[in-house]
Formats: C-alpha cells, structure tokens, sequence
C-alpha cells in the first residue's frame, strides 16, 4: 500500500511538467497579453515605445521556450516568479487566497451532506409518495439553476429584504459564509439525494433488511446501524470528488459574495494573461486532482478489498 | 401495465423536448432575430415570454435557444461519455502501464482548466459553438473515465464474470455482454444530471465570446446575460431558466427509463458517479 | 401600583436611547463607496499616482491633487497652481498656490512639486512620454518645467490623474501616497478596499466626513445589491439595467458623458471597403438614436464624432451622417452593390456584401450594438457576421480577419484631441487597425503638434474629425454615461465627464 501511494504520488512529476507545459502553450496560442489586456481595461492606448518597454520588463519578447524554461527554472529553485497584473510574488499571492477557498469548500460539502442525506433517506423510504417526487422535482431544480441565479437569488431574499446577512460579507466569519455556502450546496444537494436515494434504496431491497424486521427489530434502527453504514462508501467516493472541483474554486460564487478564494483568482488571471499566475493554478489543480483521485482509489479499496488497486499491485 | 405507464411518464417529456427542438423554427412566433418589437416588454398575450433589451420575441428566442442548447450539450455529454467509458473500460481491462498512464492522461484532462482550453482552441479553430463544445468535452470525460474504470474493476471479481471466462468468452464478448449494459447505466444517469450544469458551462465561455456568437440564441448565455435584470425585468432571466429546467428534467427522466431498459434485473440500481 | 415602578424604568431607558443618539456623531461620520474598478486588473494596486493607473485612484477618492484640473469642458484650469507662465515653446514656468500643506505638514513649494515629478518620470512610462521632460528647477513657489520638444498639451498632461503632487519624503506606505486632498489615506488593502479620514488642515473648505472607506466590488450586481441594503452609500459604475431601482427619493443620480467612446474602425485593407460607398453606406446604416433609447435605456449619450458634447471641439462641432437607410440603399445601388439572386444579400461582381464585424464582450454594450447595426444593416442589404470574442486584441492586428472593428476606448484621456489621432488614426499610431492613412490627416496632426493656440487646436480637431468622417473611415456611436448613484442623505457626489473627481470636500452629509 505505501509502495503503490509513493509510486502514485511520483507519477505526479511527468503530470505536472506536462500540464505546465501544456497551458503555457495554449496561453500563448489564445494570442493578446497581458499588457494588451491591461490597455483593453483602462481604454487608453499607450505609445508604442511603452507597451514594447512593458513586454520587454516582463520578458513577453523572448521566444516561447525560452520563457517556458525560464519558468521551470525558477520553479526548482522554488520562485514562482511575479504576477504581471499585481506585480507581487504568485506563491504568497496565491496561498493567500487558499484558507477562504478551504473554508467555502468545507463549509458547502458539510451542508450538502447535512442536506442531501436525510432527505435521501427520506426520499427511498417513501418511495412513489409525494415526498419523493417533490424531492425529485427539487432536485431536478437545484440541477438546472446557475449559480450566479442562485446567489444572487439569496442574496436578495435574506440580505436585501429580509436582512439576516450582510450583502458585502468581507471579514471571514461564520455569518458570510452561510450564503456563499448555500448556493454551492443547493446545486451539490440536488446531485447528492439522488446518490444517497438510489443508495438506500439498493441496500433496502436486501435481505438483512427484511430479515431485521422480521426479527422485530425497529426499522430506524435498522436504517440507521445497517443501511446508511453500507451507503457511506460511495457517499464518500463522491465527496473525494466534489472536494476536488471545490478546492479549485468557484470563479461566479466567489466573485458575486466578495469571497477572496483562487477561482476568482484564476479566472481572472486567464482573462487578463497573468502567466505566472494561470501556471501556480494550474500546478495546485493538478496537484489536488492526483491527491484526490489517488484518496478515492484508496478508500474504495479499503471499503472493498476486492477492488484491486492500480497498476495490478495491491 | 403499471410499468409501462411509469416508462410513458419518463418518455413523455424527453419525446415533447425531442419535438420542441425538430419544431423550433415551425413553432416560433416570430423570427427570433428580428428586432422588431419595444425593448424590455413584459409578457403579454402577444408576447408571452416578453422581449429582450434588443426588441426580439422572447418565447421565439427560448425555442431556437432551446434546440441550440439541446443539441450542444447533447454532443458535448454524448461525446464526454462514449470517450470516457471506453477509456475507463479499457483502463480497468488493461491494467498496469496502459492503466496508469490512462489514468494520470485523465487527472490532466480533469485538472486542466477549461477556460484556457477555450481560449487556446478559440484561437487555433476560431471559436464558435463547436470549439466550445471540443474543449469542455476536453476536460469532462475523465469524469466518465473514472467512473467506468470504478465499474468496471467492481464488476471483474464477481461470479458472473468469472462464469462467462470459464466459458470461454473472449474479452470483447466480456465487455459486450456483462460489462457495458451494466457501466451505461450508470454512464447513462450521470450524464442526464451533467446536462443542467454543461449548458450552464457553454454559456460561461460564451460570455468570454468563445461559445455560441450573437445573434444565435442560446438559453445559458440568455440567462447569464440577463443577469443584471434580475430586479427590473425578471422575466428576461426565468423564461430561458425555466426552458433550462424542463430540458434537464426531460432528459434525467429519459436517463432513468433508458437505465432500467438497459438493466432489467436492477429494478433499482445504484447510481454512482465520478 | 405597577406604574411606578416602570416610570424611573421608562425614564432611565429614554435617556440611555437620548445618550446613545447623542454619541452617534462623535463616533464620526462615514461614508462608503463601491466601486468595480479600483484593482490591478484595472491597472490601480494602491493610490500611489507613480504606479500605473494608480493616480486615478488617488484623484478620484481625494487624496491627491494636481497642478491643474480639468474644467466641466475639459479644459485646464489652476489648482495648486495659481497660474503659468509659457515662455518659449518648451518653457513653462508655474507658479504656486501659497499657503497648501501636504497631509503630512510639509508645505507645498517648488521643490516639492519638482522631486514629485521628477519621482513620476522616473517610474512612469506613459508619463514620461507624455510630458517630455528635459528639467525641472524650482525655486520658491515657482517650478519651470522645460520639455524636449514643443508639447502644446503640457497643461492637459499635468492634469492628468499622474501628475498628482504628492509629498516624496512623507515616506507612504507601499501603495499609499501623502497629497494634498480632502482626505488622508490610511490604509489599503489591494484591490479590496481603501481607508480613508479627513484632511484637518484641507486648504480648500471643510471636508464633509470624518472618514471615507472605498470598497472594491467587482460584481456589479452585488454593488447594487449592497447599495440597496445600505450597507455602502454611493455607488460608481453601476450597471444599466439597474438604475430603475434607484430612480426614486431614496437616492440621488449624477451622471456625465465622457470621452470614452464605442466606435467602430473600418478596415481600409478590406476589398470590401475599398468602395467608399460601402463605407459610406455603414456610416449611413447605424441607428445610433435607437441603440443608445433601446439598448442603453437612455443612459448614454449618441456619438458625431470622437469627442463628447461640451468640449470645445465636440459632439455638434462635426458632421456625421445621421441614420438614413433610404440614402444608404441608394448609395449601394449607384455603386453596383444589386440583389439580383432576391436573398436579402446585395452582390457586385459575384461577390456579396458581408461584413464581417470583430468586437469583443468585456464591455457587455458591444456586443449589443453589433446585434444592432446587424439588424439594421441588415435591412439596407449588408449581412453582417458577428464575431464578439475575447481574443479580440490578436484579430485585430490581422487584417484580413475582419471588415469593422468595434472597440470602447477613450479618445481624449487628458481633454486634448491630439491624442485620438495619435493613437488610433495615424501611420505611426499604434492602434490603427484598419490601416487608414490620409495625407491631409497627416498634415493637420503635423500642425496640431505645434500649435500652442488653444482655439485652432479646437478648429483643428474639428476639421481632423471631419476627415475621418468624411472618408467613413470611422462610425462613432455612442458616448459612454458615468454615474454615480448615492443614498438620499449623502450630498455633493457629482459626476463629472473627466471620470476623476468623485470624493471631494463638497461630498458631505445631506442638510
């Protein structure tokens, strides 16, 4: 087992020089840059001699390559150089921005859970009746809304109308994180009942259930000791995951509240061609993606060990 | 007897939307392009659904924006789902070397960040609906990948597979016969709830210009670009968010019937998803 | 029996609510702005005028002020200086207000204003250019400032948000400045928020609040919402859409054209717009009326020329060609441009009419307007082909991309027409797409260069702007509407068209 983590966990090297790589290209390809972009957002044109003076401070003249190698350079000796909008250090910049990213992510996947399953169970236990299918059609619903929609949406009802939040929620705190985390969790809810609804309801159709009721014992009892234990497996396999695409951010969520996390970063830093920037997010989505792919594959082998681990070695 | 009403019930809404789109032009009041009208007005009975900030007949537009929609994130899940089924199987298949280097491709594919695929592909192929479609495709098949490859490594110990290899049956047969009905399934159902959220991710590049070019309708962008009218003029936002609703309920709907079609003997399976 | 305990009670309770009301006020007034614009991505890390943009900043929140400001026209005026004197063409000698201190008690003199400019041309690159300095001496509360080569729009420059005064040896925080404004910076946080307080000593009347907090809200429906829930007290840039909330008694709207512009270029290397009466026929097509009542809802201003009505040399000062489609169809017609296979699409020589239109959705009003002059040249024959998309700034360095480029950029950043020409309507500029050359444009941006004469400048402007319309060379369509929307009990926010002045002593608590 610590074999196969370590050989995973050594895998990631070629992963990273190639995904740095590969966006390094792909951002050179989009065409403009970032003093381009910078001329596009104040609207005033610049004399040539200056926006060439600019290229040549950030080193955008030099042939790709060379800027390529450049990075990597500085990267193994640990400088992941300066953002070309902000013209401070990417790796400072960049882990700053982390703890309010750790916090949302955290935040929406516990509501969703503390959502999602009793009304999965809820769901499977009244199968066919009213409850189920309003949960359905709810579900279908918290599918189909954007985010922005959804935010936006309470940020009117319970900060605009009805006042219970503030509507600029800076300071991190208990109080704005609640809207920001409710708009992730109604999307992810609606995903999440029905895995836990099809869940319980496979494990429902098993023996030991009947056989438990027969037995006289109490079916909550039985629902909560048996059923939901065998369901945790594949609730966990999707919070792995749902933690991974969190983690990287959530650009709309966290530029309508304000919330200062890395999606907005990113999404920003593509936009305005912050290369030093877009290579830090990149190296973090990759980084946290072979963890949490690697976490899954772990767990999944340890909830049933006839899964066999990648690679033919368990 | 009560099967096949609950099937028609599943049918029905996903055979309407089916129609919805082959009908849109037919269907439309208007010319969805036409700027014919007052700028901003709520329904009425002329205009059911309104108009826009540019004077075009709403309901017009979400119908043509409906078979745009549809049929983007129709090719867009089609496409993500076939690629990474067979990846995911033959990863699980394979194993070792071919299992691993699959494996770190798709942590690349999931870790690469779709805006920067957009924006280069934009640039090599010009942009447009179909670039948006290949770089999103680009960076969700992993997801199915995953989920295949998971299926799959469950299913390999089970009895039934090593009945039908004590059989004789050759791989190919192996995965004809007891592998892919049962990872479509799940393929299946995770891809009807992908459709809500992909239309939404079409409409996030088409809000950098890298998705569907003005004056082509399209319910994401209609919504996003609406935002900002939320308050005054509400009905810009929920008709195209209501076209969104019914095509994600139709199609999770046809999902379900098309999973138990696929697995009778799972009258209720589990739905798991990567 | 039971009254006369609640009566002391009752009592004792009023007076804590009367103390309590009484204290509000010494805790000190505040004001709160929000505003979408004040971060790196928009060039402003800080306030500090040297860095950037950073100098709008510093402008526009009060804290720094310039030598001259720029009038309701847009012309310069005295501020800290009390007036100059040009003698030669590269000499200009300013004299200084007296009795001005800095935030930091150093009185403002010569040599102050010589090492904060000095400070500015060694960091700034577009300053440097601009203002072309050879030397700066100062003696008393005189500074002469001679340039390299003759720069008729010195004052204009010196105006400009860069050439904020600000006191060197004050030692500033990183990002910070010590200027001579209203109000006194006191903290920052990059692109997220700016702490301001009263300037004590402000030569120039009472500022109004104890203490001013500007705060970056990059969404702008989130700004609204905020501004809605009261939790800031004024608003800069605001989208559209949302002024029906605000456009009642509970706040109050001031709004100003400014020079930045939405305006299409025409391709001059495009076969297509060889023809001038193809190019004349675009000028022709474009309901700029419509575009700015419908899609804008009125909250914009319809274009002539590059420049904004209320400055000398704009809005009426230049003939553009009003929307006639009848005219535009006969034109296309004279020129050979017939629809002879009936598809809506006019041909000449087998080859359509299709234009082919680059602009891009950052500003969400560009794209609007191409779906506009779609649909309305689209009735005179064209078929227009859209292309809105952010990569934008590589199509338009290729010329065979794109037949109309439509861009929104500021065409006279510092209230001089030079500019424009210079940077988008020259051989040498650098953002002419198109290619459009004129030798009598050439000519007349010649003389402009050397023409101290505020008046012919006008008159020249006029006259280069008439050029480019003429040729059709240029559509200008609209002018962009800034606004500042502030609660009801928040007095002296105004707008004004250079964009700059936003907190000022004049802000202070409605009466």
């Amino acid at each position: 087992m610590a074999r196969y983590t370590l050989r995973r966990l050594l895998q990631l090297a070629p992963v990273l020089l190639l995904i740095t790589l590969l966006s390094f290209g792909m951002m050179r390809l989009a065409g403009s840059d970032a003093v381009l972009q910078r001329m596009e957002n104040t609207g005033v044109v610049v004399p040539q001699q200056v926006l060439d003076a600019a290229r040549a401070e950030l080193g955008l003249d030099k042939p790709f390559l060379t800027q390529y190698l450049t990075w990597l350079a500085n990267l193994l000796h640990g400088d992941m150089g300066t953002s070309y909008i902000s013209g401070r250090a990417v790796l400072p910049t960049f882990l700053s921005k982390l703890p309010a990213t750790l916090a949302l992510a955290g935040a929406a996947l516990l509501l969703t859970v503390a959502v999602s399953v009793p009304l999965g169970v809820l769901a499977a236990v009244r199968r066919g009746r009213a409850a189920d299918l309003v949960l359905r059609a709810a579900g279908f619903l918290g599918n189909s809304m954007p985010n922005f929609f959804t935010a936006l949406l309470l940020l009117y009802v319970f900060a605009v109308r009805l006042g219970w939040f503030p509507v600029l929620a800076r300071r991190p705190g208990p109080a704005g994180l609640v809207l920001p985390a409710a708009t992730l969790a109604i999307a992810m809810s609606a995903r999440y009942l029905r895995q836990v609804r099809a869940a319980v309801l496979e494990e429902l159709g098993r023996d030991y259930v009947a056989g438990a009721r027969a037995r006289g014992v109490p079916f909550s009892a039985t629902l909560v000791k048996s059923v939901l234990r065998c369901c945790l497996g594949s609730l966990v396999t999707l919070l792995a995951l749902s933690a991974g695409s969190l983690l990287g951010g959530t650009a709309v969520v966290e530029s309508v509240f304000l919330w200062d996390g890395v999606g907005k970063l990113a999404v920003d830093a593509i936009e305005m061609r912050d290369y030093p920037m877009i290579q830090a997010y990149v190296m973090w989505m990759a980084i946290l993606y072979v963890v949490v792919n690697l976490l899954a594959d772990l767990a999944c082998h340890w909830l049933d060990p006839r899964i066999r681990l990648g690679g033919g070695a368990p | 007897m009560k099967q096949n009403l609950r099937l028609a019930a599943c049918l029905l809404p996903a055979a309407a939307l089916l129609l919805a789109v082959l009908f849109a032009r037919q269907l439309c009041p208007y010319d969805p392009n036409a700027q014919a009208f007052a700028a901003l007005a709520a329904p009425s009975a002329a205009h059911p659904a309104g108009t826009d900030i540019l004077g075009r007949d709403l309901l017009s537009r979400i119908l043509v924006g409906l078979r745009t929609s549809v049929l983007a994130t129709l090719a867009l899940v089609a496409a993500a789902a076939l690629a990474g089924t067979a990846a995911g199987v033959a990863a699980a298949l394979l194993g070792g070397a071919a299992d691993a280097v699959l494996m770190r491709v798709c942590e690349l594919c999931l870790a690469f960040p779709g805006l920067v695929l957009a924006l280069g592909l934009a640039a090599l192929l010009g942009g447009g609906l179909p670039c948006a479609v290949l770089a999103l495709g680009a960076v969700s098949w992993p997801k199915y990948a995953r989920l295949a490859r998971s299926r799959t490594l469950a299913l390999l110990p089970t009895d039934a597979i090593a009945a039908a290899r004590l059989a004789g049956d050759s791989a190919c047969q192996l995965v004809v016969r007891h592998i892919l009905p049962d990872v479509a399934g799940q393929v299946l159902v995770t891809a009807a709830l992908d459709t809500g959220a992909m239309m939404m991710e079409l409409a996030g590049l088409s809000f950098l210009g890298l998705g569907a070019m003005p004056p082509t309708a399209e319910l994401g962008s209609m919504m996003s670009g609406g935002r900002s009218l939320l308050q005054t003029c509400p009905w810009v936002v929920l008709g195209p968010g209501a076209a969104i609703f019914a095509a994600v309920a139709a199609f999770n709907l046809l999902g379900e019937a098309l999973r138990d079609a696929l697995d009778p003997f799972v009258c209720q399976g589990e739905e798991h998803e990567a | 029996m039971k009254h006369k305990f609640f009566r002391p009670l009752l009592a004792a309770a009023c007076l804590a609510l009367l103390a309590a009301c009484a204290a509000a006020p010494q805790a000190g007034s505040a004001f709160v702005l929000g505003d979408p614009t004040f971060s790196a991505e928009h060039e402003q890390t800080g306030i500090d005028p040297a860095q950037g943009y950073s100098g709008w900043a510093c402008l526009r929140y009060g804290v720094g002020e310039t030598l001259f400001r720029y009038t309701d026209a847009m012309e310069p005026e005295p501020w800290l200086a009390a007036g100059y004197e040009r003698t030669s063409d590269t000499t200009w000698v300013i004299t200084l207000r007296e009795g001005i201190t800095f935030s930091s008690g150093r009185a403002l003199d010569g040599r102050a204003v010589r090492q904060s400019l000095e400070r500015l041309v060694a960091a700034n690159a577009r300053a440097r250019a601009d203002l072309d300095i050879a030397a700066i001496t100062a003696a008393g509360q005189t500074v002469t400032i001679t340039t390299a080569t003759p720069r008729p729009a010195l004052l204009n420059a010196l105006s400009d948000p860069y050439a904020c005064i600000v006191d060197t040896q004050a030692g500033a925080a990183e990002g910070l400045a010590v200027g001579t404004g209203p109000y006194v910076a006191v903290g920052l946080t990059s692109g997220e928020q700016l702490d301001l307080v009263k300037n004590e000593t402000y030569w120039n009347g009472t500022p109004g609040y104890d203490s001013v907090t500007v705060l970056t809200i990059a969404d702008t429906d989130t700004l609204a919402l905020a501004l809605q829930a009261g939790e800031i007290d004024a608003a800069y840039g605001l989208p559209y859409a949302s002024y029906p909330l605000f456009q009642n008694e509970g706040y109050n709207i001031s709004t100003a054209a400014t020079s930045r512009t939405f305006f299409a270029e025409l391709n001059f290397e495009s076969p297509l717009l060889q023809d001038p009466a193809v190019r004349r026929a675009i000028a022709l097509g474009i309901d700029k009326e419509r575009f700015v009542q419908q899609q804008l809802g009125g909250h914009g201003y319809a274009a002539a020329g590059a420049f904004p009505q209320g400055m000398a040399f704009g809005g009426d000062a230049v003939q553009a060609a009003a929307y006639d489609p009848d005219a535009a169809r006969a034109l296309l017609e004279q020129a050979g441009w017939v629809d002879t296979d009936g598809d809506g699409v006019r041909e000449k020589d087998g080859q359509k009419l299709v234009l082919r239109w680059l602009t891009y959705p950052s500003r969400p009003e560009l794209p609007l307007l191409a779906q506009a002059a779609q649909a309305t040249l689209g009735e005179i024959g064209f078929a227009v082909q859209i292309n809105s998309t952010a990569d934008h700034n590589r199509l338009r360095a290729d010329p065979t991309a794109w037949d109309v480029y439509a861009s929104a950029m500021v065409t006279a950043p510092t209230g001089d027409p030079a500019y424009f020409f210079a940077a988008h309507c020259l051989d040498d500029s650098p953002a002419n797409n198109g290619h459009y050359h004129s030798d009598e444009l050439q000519a007349l941006a010649a003389e402009l260069d050397v023409t101290f004469d505020p008046a012919r400048r006008a008159e020249l402007a006029v006259a280069m702007q008439q050029i480019l319309l003429d040729d059709s060379a240029f559509v200008f369509c609209s002018h962009l509407q800034m606004s500042l929307v502030s609660r009801a009990d928040v007095a002296g926010l105004t707008a004004h068209p250079s964009d700059y002045y936003e907190i000022t002593a004049a802000l202070r608590p409605a009466a």
